[in-house]
């Protein structure tokens, strides 16, 4: 019985959805153009007469704001009223054909017959040239908007490297791309998401090199989208990923031109969505999580150094809260004698369970992370002096908490802000309290239990025909040691992650 | 989700198949909660009862590490000066003692971190596997733990009389065997090595031995010290004698078991001379005559630095260095000789010679070993000791060597 009430409504929002975006079987005439766009402030209507002849009026409609003025009256206007050749003329036919040639010299221009295009490229930054009597438009990319300019990276810096990030134009974030990556076969595909923000998406890769049918699926899934608008990096990451279920993250983000160009010449497919200053890659794997922009910067050993105390930090931040409450609650002869008793003595006087006291800590912890995101910069600094006073100095001193609990949550914040990707750090932190309520339940064996439990969730996750977890899983054993733990120097890495299944296998001679 | 729910499902079974028998999560206790047992003293009661005395040592931390480095907490509590906790208890059993001495703690005692087990001479005389099963036996105890036959006293009045002292017991004792290896007339032996051993070797074993000191310092006069005193040597799961310090490296010798040790020799100007010993090895080779075996060589060979020299003598000729090698290899043949004499005297066979004939001649052995703890105090034992002298370390020559006489 609900399942129809369902249904029906689905069908609903289906209908009033189709009818509003049904203007494709509409004509191109300046009526249906100011009945869909109305009457709004921003939307400049004006009729001029060709060369000043009445008999030919053309109707000019652009976007207040979206559009460069001084080109529209030098490049557009200007041509149109003065220009020598369209004085002869007598039909609307030659004019449409002459200015299609040439006549109104611009560099982006498009003969429009669809009304739905029309307004698409009007909404975008163009002006459009209504012919009324011939149902067509011309329209002119002449967008002129301010922009951010492009920055350092602020979440994902690196000493050596790209300083470039994205910026919130797409058009641009694309050049840069285009700059980095020279290829006459990198493929820009765009697609439009969301009914009422209308954000342009852009696919990238190169082809002949990237599977086919892994950018056939992000397209295909990027036009199964059914939103009102992609506002936010989640609108897209949430509808596109495979395991909806699951706290880690399946694409990875980064704002790195660098990061990205380097991931779609691996044989990933790259999202730019218009708008945001993050660029999605797809698909993403655990391993990917752990590697840094800087480790194909810097030597191979020290990045191998780095990569592997990463994956120590990640179980450190998983285990450690847990490992301890295990070894002191139930395990007590696991720690060796001298340790137990300075443990014991620094206790002795604390009234709550070690349990208690580790998760009031991470709870602390996790209060002070956000506390730190939401303040406004200038009294940002009041959070550590809170932070390293009170919850650390005063409650031992207090004997609130034990010395050595402090440590551990230390060592567990510290070990956890050396992940690259912070949504995988966040994971990272979800399963940490689970870590910590089961070894609480019961010690060592949970720890395991719920060890089991994340290496089987990590296991059941595929992105994109890809298995999570490869190249550790389900892939013959090949390529364990060449991008993981360890980062092998770059003339062994010959070919291109066999998970992905490219096209083009080898990367290098 | 049907998949989540099964997931749940298996985790709760398996979970319940613990064998826990009181609920289905194990118990847990706060580590505060704990005192940390590190020296068990074993005896038996000699009021004619036959009960069983406990006594055990954990660190004094009223007084330890606790107080007095937490940094702007007040000064110590005062209270006892005392290193140690001592509890002691008995019982019918030792296990029957081991739980009432939970009634005199206020915390809950944890065994998990022994370290040290002590056995009084009265309960190694009696049967020393008696009282060592309960502690192998049971999974909180450790059978890494060491083992000391105290001599001379019971374990309790060790303990007792030791907190007196400046020094915590376990410290001391893990000392103390840091220090037999250095001289090597005694070898520490764990719980599970002495097990094994009394198997293997037909109830005997060599327990080292401790006993109480007293010695006078510059601050107070009768200072209680522990030292360790050669072996306890168990023949039939019952001590039956003790083999001094003075000897008792000879047994080390034997059984190659010497990490290290100093053989003081003259030099032939009649002045002392140290050698470092560096290795040992002793080679068992025994004569069978058709199956019967009729004697046993112990073939030593000794491997020695020169540590110190006395004298201001030259030391280049070939001549003084084989004088003091045969010097050497006279005392050590000495010392093994005793030792051996006064095991096969109290008819132990603790100097795991018939391992050694068994790798050796497997098939022999096999015919002999029925009879062994009857053949081997009879049968002729000989020792050949070969010692070398290899280096003179960072001097050839001792400083001083050209003064005119």
């Amino acid at each position: 019985m609900f399942n129809k009430f369902k249904n029906k409504s689905k069908m609903e929002d289906n209908e009033i959805y189709s009818d509003k975006t049904e203007f494709s079987n509409m004509e191109v005439t300046i009526e249906n153009i100011r009945d869909i766009l109305s009457n709004s402030s921003d939307v400049i209507y004006q009729v001029h007469y060709i060369n000043g002849r009445h008999d030919l009026p053309v109707n000019v409609v652009f976007i207040d704001g979206l559009v460069d003025t001084k080109i529209v009256n030098d490049d557009v206007l200007k041509p149109l009223t003065q220009e020598k050749v369209l004085e002869e003329i007598q039909d609307f036919n030659t004019i449409i054909d002459l200015i299609e040639h040439g006549t109104i010299y611009h560099a982006s221009r498009k003969l429009q017959n669809d009304l739905e295009a029309t307004i698409k490229e009007i909404l975008n930054g163009a002006v459009a040239l209504v012919f009324d009597k011939e149902k067509k438009a011309i329209t002119f990319d002449i967008k002129g908007f301010d922009k951010r300019t492009i920055s350092e990276p602020t979440t994902e810096s690196a000493l050596k490297g790209a300083k470039d990030s994205f910026i919130e134009v797409l058009r641009v974030n694309t050049s840069l791309v285009r700059r980095k990556i020279h290829s006459p076969y990198l493929r820009i595909k765009e697609t439009i998401v969301g009914r009422q923000t209308r954000t342009t998406i852009a696919v990238i890769y190169i082809e002949s090199l990237t599977n086919e049918k892994l950018v056939d699926e992000v397209m295909k899934r990027l036009d199964s989208i059914n939103i009102d608008g992609a506002t936010t990096a989640g609108s897209i990451e949430e509808y596109i990923v495979d395991n909806k279920y699951t706290v880690f993250p399946q694409v990875l983000n980064t704002e790195r031109t660098d990061k990205f160009c380097h991931n779609i010449l691996e044989g990933r497919v790259g999202l730019l969505i218009d708008g945001l200053p993050t660029a999605y890659i797809i698909p993403a794997t655990f391993a990917m999580f752990f590697q840094a922009p800087e480790d194909y910067a810097q030597n191979y050993i020290i990045s191998s150094f780095m990569r592997t105390l990463r994956y120590i930090c990640s179980l450190i931040t998983l285990l450690l809260p847990g490992f301890y409450i295990s070894i002191t609650t139930f395990h007590q002869e696991m720690i060796p004698t001298v340790l137990a008793i300075s443990i014991i003595s620094r206790k002795a006087e604390v009234p709550f369970p070690t349990s208690t006291s580790i998760i009031f800590m991470l709870l602390a912890f996790e209060v002070l992370i956000e506390a730190g995101f939401r303040l406004p910069k200038t009294i940002g600094q009041t959070i550590s002096i809170i932070g390293a006073l009170v919850v650390g100095q005063a409650a031992v001193q207090a004997n609130i908490i034990s010395p050595v609990v402090v440590i551990i949550i230390a060592m567990t914040g510290l070990a956890g802000f050396t992940m690259p990707n912070q949504d995988f750090a966040n994971a990272l932190r979800i399963f940490r309290m689970l870590f910590v309520i089961s070894a609480t339940m019961s010690g060592l064996y949970g720890l395991a239990l719920s060890a089991l439990i994340l290496v089987y969730h990590l296991n059941t996750i595929e992105t994109f025909g890809v298995p999570y977890f490869s190249p550790f899983v389900a892939n013959e054993g090949r390529e364990v040691t060449k991008d993981t733990l360890i980062r092998v120097p770059l003339h062994f890495m010959k070919k291109r992650p066999s998970s992905l299944k490219t096209t083009n296998k080898k990367r290098q001679a | 989700m049907r998949k989540i729910l099964v997931g749940i499902g298996l985790v709760f079974w398996v979970v319940s198949l613990t064998g826990c028998e009181n609920g289905i999560l194990p118990e847990g206790r706060e580590i505060d909660d704990l005192q940390l047992v590190q020296v068990i003293g074993i005896d038996k009661l000699s009021d004619g009862s036959d009960d069983c005395m406990v006594t055990v040592a954990s660190k004094n931390l009223d007084i330890g590490i606790g107080k007095d480095s937490s940094g702007g907490m007040g000064g110590s509590t005062g209270g006892s000066t005392s290193k140690a906790l001592v509890l002691s208890a008995r019982g019918k059993t030792m296990f029957d003692a081991v739980r009432n001495i939970q009634t005199h703690s206020n915390k809950t005692i944890f065994w998990g971190h022994s370290e040290y087990y002590l056995i009084g001479e009265d309960a190694a005389r009696e049967n020393i596997a008696d009282y060592i099963d309960f502690f192998t036996r049971d999974y909180e105890l450790r059978i890494e733990s060491k083992v000391y036959v105290v001599k001379g006293s019971t374990a309790k009045h060790l303990i007792e009389e030791f907190n007196h002292s400046d020094f915590y017991i376990a410290d001391k004792l893990e000392s103390l065997g840091n220090n037999l290896k250095l001289l090597s007339f005694s070898k520490e032996l764990r719980v599970h090595e002495l097990i094994k051993f009394l198997d293997i070797h037909f109830s005997s074993a060599r327990i080292p031995c401790i006993h109480l000191v007293t010695r006078d310092t510059k601050e107070a006069k009768n200072v209680t010290d522990l030292e360790c005193d050669g072996y306890a040597i168990v023949s039939d799961l019952k001590l039956v004698g003790f083999i001094g310090r003075d000897i008792s490296r000879g047994i080390n010798f034997i059984t190659n078991t010497v990490d290290s040790s100093i053989v003081t020799v003259k030099d032939p100007t009649g002045q002392d001379v140290s050698l470092e010993v560096i290795d040992s090895n002793t080679k068992v080779i025994p004569r069978f005559k058709g199956d019967t075996l009729e004697s046993i060589l112990l073939k030593t060979k000794v491997i020695s630095n020169l540590g110190e020299i006395q004298s201001q003598r030259e030391f280049s000729d070939e001549s003084t260095i084989s004088f003091m090698e045969s010097q050497a290899s006279e005392i050590i043949k000495t010392e093994m000789e005793k030792a051996l004499e006064e095991v096969v005297k109290l008819k132990s066979d603790c100097l795991e010679i018939c391992d050694r004939i068994s790798l050796r001649r497997p098939l022999k052995w096999h015919k002999i070993k029925d009879e062994w703890i009857q053949i081997f105090p009879n049968v002729k034992i000989d020792i050949e000791v070969d010692s070398k002298i290899l280096r003179t370390y960072e001097l050839v020559e001792p400083s001083g060597y050209r003064r005119r006489e």
